[in-house]
């Protein structure tokens, strides 16, 4: 599991529990639940009490529902130290009786790296492939000249390494990501 | 991603599964009569049965309880800063884009490639762009003259792009400060 979208609804969800948790305590100090409640103490109501008489199997209940929580904080905390989006080796199936290959998702990047920093006006290339042998996705990062032509690059990129790519792999519709960056590094000016 | 999300997502889970962990053993200890053992939960039990409500501690810990609960909404609501602004393509399996500082870097170099503009600062968010070029020369008639070109090469640079959806460009040429 990759937790990111966990982590993050997760964190809202707490946020929202204490800001509400927050509002209600101080409408209750103010008086919004009534005067009378506000000058009660904090223990003397209805769900103080119910849990008072029912503490019985309320306490062991809640116990098992903590055992849970505590379960699920357990392997989210595995998930945020071990996970990774990184795809493993690749299997390629041929079909028929042909066999299969394993392609080591490093010799895949190496080489569209490779042949798009053989690309005019290529600073840059790198890949990484993402996901589960179920559901790859390639995602390549191209640091181009300031002065190289974008639009084409972009193009030649699709039309030739990304073809290749999915050639390769046998799945003519793999995702594939790629994020254009423009190198920093000003050229010369003759003037 | 917000890279600080991953290590407040771990002290909550830690805080969790510890909390956990001590219910757990403070019922069972409870249950055998050997609580507590690592709470004095009776102490806090105590002291909600004497606290009122109006008690300004109550207040106190509301607030605090309101504003951290605020910030957290706040940060993990907040819309995400673009990273990539999305490319036209042919293939429904590619996704091309460039990156706001590629764009950045694009526009700005199609406005410095202009003969008198020295330099340019580029801001690019989600739905605009924007280009400020320094003009070489001090008078402000020189860089009035420099806007439209300059205006016109980046304007190229992003229709050259193909863009999914195209930032609004703002362009202005500023004189070189003496």
């Amino acid at each position: 599991m990759h937790a990111d979208r966990t982590n993050r609804l997760a964190l809202t969800l707490f946020g929202l529990i204490v800001f509400l948790a927050g509002v209600a305590g101080l409408v209750a100090s103010v008086g919004g639940f009534g005067k009378a409640f506000s000058r009660h103490t904090l223990f003397a109501n209805r769900v103080s009490a119910y849990i008072a008489v029912h503490g019985g199997w309320l306490w062991p209940a809640a116990a098992a529902v903590c055992l849970l929580i505590a379960l699920v904080a357990l392997r989210w905390i595995v998930a945020l130290l071990l996970s990774t989006d990184r795809a493993g080796d690749i299997t390629i199936t041929a079909g028929g009786k042909q066999g299969t290959t394993i392609m080591h998702p490093a010799a895949l990047t190496g080489a569209v790296s490779r042949e798009i920093e053989t690309y005019h006006g290529v600073q840059a290339a790198k890949a990484r492939v993402l996901g589960d042998p179920r559901g790859l996705n390639l995602v390549v990062t191209v640091t181009a000249d300031q002065s190289a032509d974008l639009r084409a690059l972009c193009d030649r990129i699709e039309s030739q390494a990304f073809s290749h790519v999915r050639q390769a792999l046998g799945k003519p519709d793999l995702p594939i990501q790629l994020d254009l960056d423009v190198s920093r590094h000003v050229p010369e000016r003759v003037s | 991603m917000r890279v600080i999300n991953r290590p407040l997502a771990f002290v909550l889970a830690a805080v969790l599964a510890v909390a956990s962990v001590i219910l757990i053993i403070e019922v069972i200890a409870f249950a055998v009569h050997a609580s507590p053992v690592l709470v004095h939960w009776a102490t806090w039990d105590s002291w909600a049965r004497r606290t009122r409500w109006d008690a300004v501690v109550i207040k106190v810990w509301s607030v605090i309880l309101i504003v951290f609960g605020a910030l957290v909404l706040a940060f993990e609501l907040k819309p995400r800063r673009v990273t990539r602004l999305r490319l036209r393509s042919d293939q429904d399996a590619t996704d091309p884009a460039m990156t706001r500082r590629g764009l950045a870097g694009a526009l700005r170099a199609a406005a410095t490639d202009i003969d008198g503009i020295s330099g340019a600062a580029v801001t690019v968010r989600r739905r605009r762009a924007r280009v400020a070029a320094r003009s070489a020369a001090r008078s402000s008639a020189a860089a009035a003259a420099l806007k439209e070109p300059a205006a016109q090469a980046v304007r190229r640079r992003l229709d050259d792009l193909q863009m999914r959806h195209p930032p609004r460009l703002k362009v202005r040429v500023t004189t070189r400060s003496r």
